[in-house]
């Protein structure tokens, strides 16, 4: 909380001392809703395989250009959710509000009740927000960030820098970004039915890439990251089946991912763009993915006044090493996350924005849309809903 | 698939390079609409990574981290 206090008062100083007379305040209200069914997690509990999950998270975004130089930026969102899984989880083993209660709050166990008692959490509540601050000097541009995130059973505190600094008129751009998240997880012991405490996680992320301008109507990225994370890396409600009994998942308290991106746009014509996306990733789990992502812009109206996405997005993995169906003998580490599985997904959608230039103190506002529906080759699919509405004092 | 990887990202990395052809800032006119940027949609785009990162083992590479922040199940 000291690091997070410093930096408000550091942007708050920062406002303070910069000229505002070309201070302005851009926002952008974005309504998601996540709508997931599926029934091939063998993770969960009761071995239904039960993955229905459905989210609603309004999003609110910031930015505040302190002048020509300098802006803050600021994320701002509350998931509330509700989790077939989790409730499951919560009903069969008792770790739901009152059992729950005492051992996240680190006290004596006076108030837990026989699992039978327990009234299963059905709608779960998450609250995030993430700030950041851009100031360029000459062909540079520094990027101090932070956020937090705060659920039931996990929290987060996180912060980092991003930099950026271009070359040849701008035709070049290298950037570089570290991250670090200080997390906490709060894991459910399924031998003694209590909480085990607010176990950390860590994880470090940097990032580095080059952009080149190839022409006026070509763009490349190429891009590397590497992460590091330590800690409780489990899901707190995932189980296996261990000889026909529940047990919990135990995996490795340590994975680093390496990633390797390609970006391409060609400018088709004067209104329409293709794109094209590639990433490669693998981790000391031994998982390997490809993702594969072509699409169109198409942009309309005066000054490109709307924009339409279309895109696909073609996603494959092996299987974790650690993952099984099911286990007949105790390992070391055994997962059956269905999100650790071998299997491929294949996702289609369609977002849009349109700015409508109004005269006076409310003025280019801009609507936007998106639908997206995506399906995974393990029995998963989602439908996403989005809606924003933004404009600019 | 990690050498055809290697090969194609090789392949774009000197590409890239030998293209470093200098396009003008007046030249930039479409480079600069929003159809031309890698991410057209940036914020509606954000809750789709996201969503990737907990329902798929890979994450990070696309500009975000990989991992962190959320304990969705």
């Amino acid at each position: 909380m000291a690091v997070i206090k410093k930096y408000l008062v550091a942007a708050a100083l920062l406002v303070c001392l910069e000229g505002t007379s070309q201070a302005r305040l851009k926002y952008n209200l974005l309504y998601n809703i996540f709508n997931q069914d599926g029934s091939g997690g063998k993770q969960v509990y009761d071995g239904s395989g039960d993955q229905a999950l459905i989210v609603y998270e309004p999003v609110l975004f910031m930015d505040y250009d302190i002048n020509y130089k300098t802006v803050l930026s600021g994320t701002f969102l509350v998931d509330t959710f509700s989790s077939a899984s989790d409730a499951i989880f919560d009903t069969k083993t008792g770790a739901s509000g009152g059992a729950g209660t005492s051992g996240r709050a680190g006290k004596d166990n006076e108030e837990d009740k026989p699992a039978a008692m327990q009234i299963a959490r059905k709608w779960e509540q998450r609250k995030a927000f993430d700030l950041s601050l851009s100031h360029r000097m000459g062909t540079c541009i520094i990027i101090p960030s932070l956020g937090s995130s705060d659920e039931e059973d996990y929290r987060s505190v996180h912060g980092g820098i991003n930099l950026l600094k271009s070359f040849a008129e701008d035709n070049f751009t290298l950037a570089a970004g570290f991250i670090h998240f200080d997390d906490k997880a709060m894991p459910f012991d399924l031998n003694t039915l209590h909480f085990l405490g607010w176990t950390p996680k860590i994880t470090d992320s940097c990032v580095i890439s080059a952009t080149q301008i190839l022409g006026p109507g070509d763009i490349a990225l190429l891009g590397a990251g590497f992460t590091r994370q330590t800690g409780y890396l489990s899901g707190d409600r995932n189980t296996v089946d261990l000889a026909g009994i529940r047990v919990s998942e135990v995996l490795p308290d340590e994975r680093n991912k390496i990633t390797s991106t390609l970006r391409l746009v060609h400018g088709l014509s004067g209104s329409l763009a293709l794109h094209f996306d590639y990433r490669y990733y693998s981790d000391d789990w031994q998982l390997r993915a490809h993702t594969f992502e072509p699409s169109l812009a198409l942009g309309f109206g005066e000054a490109d006044a709307g924009v339409i996405h279309l895109f696909y997005r073609y996603y494959v993995q092996n299987g974790a090493a650690y993952y099984r169906d099911s286990f007949t003998s105790k390992l070391v580490y055994m997962t059956s996350d269905s999100d650790l599985q071998g299997f491929f997904a294949s996702e289609a959608g369609l977002q849009g924005t349109y700015r409508l230039d109004l005269k006076g103190f409310l003025s280019d506002i801009e609507l936007g849309f998106g639908i997206i529906y995506y399906r995974r080759s393990n029995d998963l699919n989602a439908a996403i809903y989005q809606l924003s509405f933004g404009g600019e004092f | 698939m990690i050498r055809v990887s290697l090969l194609l990202l090789a392949f774009s990395l000197s590409a890239m390079l030998s293209c470093c052809a200098v396009v003008h800032q007046i030249d930039r006119k479409n480079l600069s609409t929003r159809k031309m940027q890698f991410e057209p949609e940036p914020a509606r785009r954000g809750a789709l990574e996201e969503f990737h990162s907990i329902r798929e083992g890979a994450s990070g590479g696309t500009g975000q981290s990989a991992g962190g922040g959320c304990g969705c199940n």
